[in-house]
């Protein structure tokens, strides 16, 4: 994983991003006990148009692809991980991309979500296993709950919250 | 644990309960390099049984499945 990270870093000396940060499973491994994943979100900003007024991913994908790294799936296979860039349309994500921690890595050094960002962003995701990381959040306490319920509040995730709330029966 | 103090039938459920979210905390407190690794471990795993039921292969990329095809010759 430290290739990925100094191969991340070097896309943003090159300016090819110009911030970053991780967050997903891999985000929440940083704060959880370990569990399988299988790739690396990458989330960017700003978010990139092309020419036809869509998002592009073009200069990412053809920096990496310079350098040997080739797309599967939805990412990009940077050593033995898939590492799938996302970029930050909501909100929350580019707060979270904003006031990422500085985390250290081997040599090295990345930007991972604040695990009452990382709650967020799975309380907006919604999947169930999103679900699942928001109470494994709560209940690890690595999650400040008062910043947390600000993030939600600011970011218009306060019904969602509830919902959540009433559905698996937790303490508001 | 030796067998002068341990007693399978002198457990409780609620001890199920307890080791397990002790131990889930010992790994949540693991280095983060430490989690990395077995995360590696575990994806090996997965790699094998995926390969062994012959799943995935047709969902994956050529790039991705020639990758992982050259990983497993490696761990072999």
């Amino acid at each position: 994983m430290e290739k990925v990270i100094q191969v991340l870093n070097r896309m943003q000396a090159d300016g090819i991003i110009e911030k970053f940060a991780i967050g997903g499973g891999i985000a929440a491994i940083y704060y959880l006990q370990p569990y399988h994943t299988d790739d690396i979100d990458v989330f960017i900003s700003p978010v990139i148009l092309g020419q036809s007024g869509l998002v592009s991913l073009e200069l990412v994908y053809g920096y990496l692809e310079k350098l040997g790294y080739l797309p599967v799936k939805e990412g990009v296979l940077i050593e033995d991980w898939r590492v799938q860039f996302v970029p930050a349309f909501a909100a929350v994500q580019e707060e979270a991309i904003a006031q990422a921690r500085r985390v250290e890595y081997g040599e090295t050094y990345t930007f991972i979500f604040s695990a009452e960002h990382l709650g967020a962003e799975f309380l907006r995701s919604g999947r169930l296993k999103d679900q699942v990381r928001v109470i494994d959040l709560i209940e690890s306490k690595k999650m400040d709950l008062k910043v947390f319920r600000d993030i939600i509040n600011r970011h218009g995730l306060t019904e969602k919250w509830k919902e959540f709330v009433s559905r698996y029966d937790l303490e508001e | 644990m030796s067998s002068k103090t341990f007693d399978p039938s002198k457990i409780t459920v609620e001890d199920l309960f307890r080791a397990k979210k002790e131990w889930r905390q010992r790994q949540a407190n693991l280095p983060f390099e430490e989690k990395i690794k077995i995360v590696k471990k575990l994806q090996a795993v997965v790699r094998t049984i995926r390969a062994s039921i012959g799943e995935d292969r047709d969902k994956r990329t050529k790039n991705e499945a020639k990758h992982n095809e050259g990983k497993q010759d490696n761990e072999a």
